[in-house]
């Protein structure tokens, strides 16, 4: 009975702290025991990283500097960028950047760039970036976009609608460390190349019509503009420029409580098993390869059976979102089940059978009613694809006191003991690993 | 019941070439014209599946771009999309419909929710815009994006949009 009464009163000061915040109660942030390291990176959701007027819910902000090529002195650091293992390659809004930075070897050339439902437009340029700052990870030279829907015309013709600035965004740019490379890949390098990159003129940019294009897109009816490898936004951790760290990234986020936490401040290590920082655990984690859109199949088994074969990990979503069918209370776009309610899923990527996993929902409009911006059972209701076949996004709640690998394709990882790489033929796609 | 037809004949190119200027397929059109549309798309495949209460045209584009046109009445009364790169052009999918679209694009792609507003909360993948005339969802993430459109008004009675798969 003594233990009992013990471990209730810990759990009611580690718990019941709330405090009040505009008339709202809010629970005090929670923080991860992040290794020391030059290759960490301070991540903080909702928290000292973010731009607190701007922010929404669940958002990782990071700190990175960059620079003009070469230079140590002609740098800028841009705080409230979002931490994204969604997209590829860092995109700043040129407002708030105050280099001046030089086009890529290609030249004058601008992006679309398609994140699901919003797009980014403006110019492709050249950079150093430091992730960790300067002096410690190495830096990456790489092609960034420069966010500016104003760009060379606007993008009203090749990029409608994309964001217009970081207060409407809620950020000042993407960091995207995904499990690609450069965001478009060989697609973007050929004699037809696919609508994403668009050399301009100085007043406009163009696309390509007719002929071949028309032919290899005839659902938008054109081609974008031939852009090497080496000239296309790139994620920055397989560019880093010396060191072993360039597989990939393990994303450190504490628990978050039920209910959720004003803020969840953490890290990102660069590097797969390459440092002590970065080791996967000696009890074996499952590595779940990704197929060539990056994604995987997962199904929950309750409260409701359901197949969803586009699904995806992405800290850049601000919560697990899920198809309409799932069996909950839906509150316009939110779920709201009455109780904390486990969904219970399983997970099959092209290497690995089923494995068993699960998130937590509870009624959205509850934990709106807080002054908490880290929540662990916010899920939104999607209705995207009618067919059978839809798609979870297991977003940042699923970080929350769970490390997740990231492995970027192409490159070489050992985790439990087994070699990841595009040679042993299982690295074609990147991986998740946890 | 299933039909599967193959690639378009040379026939059929020309006839499609002659009508590819006019707003032909997509939201509010006739079932005919889903062929029209296949044309247009030289497509690999057109498959049509009939359910008891609809149909679903299935196109499959050379890119990889899988389209479903959902029609009851003679009419497309739903369009979806998934595969490739990037969103196709939407004047060829929505129809009757796509000048509702134009009129409200910035709403369904700019995330300008509030903390409790959605499907267009910050932060989304999905966003969704809702008129009278058009329920158009957009989402995914890149590399991968994919969307649907709905009209309420053509869907047939007694079929709500959580049904049709």
């Amino acid at each position: 009975m003594k233990n009992y009464l013990i471990s209730l009163c810990i759990f009611l000061t580690s718990c019941g702290s709330s405090v009040q915040v505009g008339g709202l109660s809010s629970t005090p942030a929670v923080n991860y025991p992040c290794p020391t390291g030059t290759n960490v990176m301070k991540v903080t959701v909702n928290g000292s990283l973010c731009n607190a007027s701007t922010m929404y819910i669940n958002m990782p902000c990071v700190s990175v500097t960059i620079c003009v090529s070469g230079s140590l002195v002609n740098c800028q650091t841009v705080n409230n960028i979002l931490l994204d293992t969604g997209s590829f390659g860092l995109r700043i809004f040129s407002s708030v950047v105050s280099l001046s930075l030089p086009n890529t070897i290609t030249g004058d050339v601008a992006e679309c760039a398609e994140f699901g439902s919003g797009r980014t437009w403006g110019p492709v340029v050249q950079s150093d970036v430091y992730m960790t700052g300067i002096g410690n990870e190495p830096k990456a030279t790489v092609p960034i976009q420069l966010i500016n829907s104003q760009y060379e015309g606007g993008d009203s013709t090749l990029c409608a609608g994309s964001y217009v600035g970081p207060s409407e965004a809620g950020y000042n740019g993407i960091l995207g460390v995904g499990l690609w490379n450069q965001d478009c890949g060989s697609g973007c390098t050929g004699a037809t190349p696919e609508p994403t990159y668009f050399a301009c003129n100085g007043s406009t940019c163009s696309k390509t019509t007719g002929g071949a294009c028309s032919a290899a897109y005839p659902s938008i009816g054109y081609c974008g503009t031939a852009m090497p490898l080496t000239s296309q936004v790139s994620n920055p951790i397989p560019n880093i420029s010396s060191g072993p760290d360039t597989n990939g990234e393990v994303l450190l986020l504490p628990a978050v409580s039920n209910g959720g936490n004003i803020s969840a401040n953490g890290c990102m290590v660069i590097g797969v098993n390459t440092a002590t920082g970065n080791n996967t655990p000696g009890a074996a984690v499952n590595v779940y390869q990704a197929n060539s859109s990056v994604e995987m199949t997962i199904r929950t088994s309750s409260p409701a059976v359901t197949n969803n074969q586009y699904s995806f990990i992405d800290s850049g979503s601000n919560a697990i979102y899920a198809p309409s069918n799932l069996g909950l209370t839906n509150c316009s776009g939110w779920y709201c089940p009455g109780n904390l309610t486990t969904v219970n899923m399983s997970l099959t990527s092209i290497n690995a059978g089923a494995v068993a996993s699960s998130f937590l929902v509870i009624n959205a409009n509850g934990l709106f009613n807080t002054a908490n911006n880290a929540f662990n059972d916010l899920t939104g209701n999607i209705t995207l694809n009618p067919s059978t076949d839809t798609a979870i996004d297991l977003g940042i709640n699923y970080f929350y006191g769970r490390p997740i690998w990231v492995g970027v394709k192409n490159t070489t990882a050992v985790i439990n003991g087994i070699t990841y790489s595009t040679g042993a033929g299982n690295n074609l796609n990147g991986y998740w690993a946890y | 019941m299933i039909f599967r037809m193959g690639r378009t004949s040379l026939l059929c190119l020309c006839i499609s070439l002659s009508i590819s200027s006019m707003a032909f397929g997509g939201l509010g059109q006739s079932e005919s014209s889903c062929e029209d549309e296949a044309q247009f798309f030289n497509v690999k495949s057109h498959e049509v599946v009939t359910n008891e209460k609809y149909k679903v045209h299935t196109l499959r584009l050379n890119s990889g771009m899988v389209i479903n046109e959902y029609v009851a009445n003679n009419i497309v009364f739903g369009v979806s999309w998934r595969g490739t790169r990037y969103h196709p052009q939407f004047d060829k999918l929505l129809g009757v419909h796509f000048n509702e679209y134009k009129a409200h694009e910035n709403e369904l792609h700019h995330h300008k929710g509030t903390r409790n507003e959605t499907p267009n909360s910050k932060g989304s993948r999905f966003s969704t815009l809702r008129t009278t005339k058009i329920v158009m969802t957009l989402g995914g993430h890149m590399g991968s994006p994919s969307g649907s459109a709905f009209a309420p008004n053509s869907m047939p009675e007694g079929l709500s949009m959580d049904e049709v798969r």
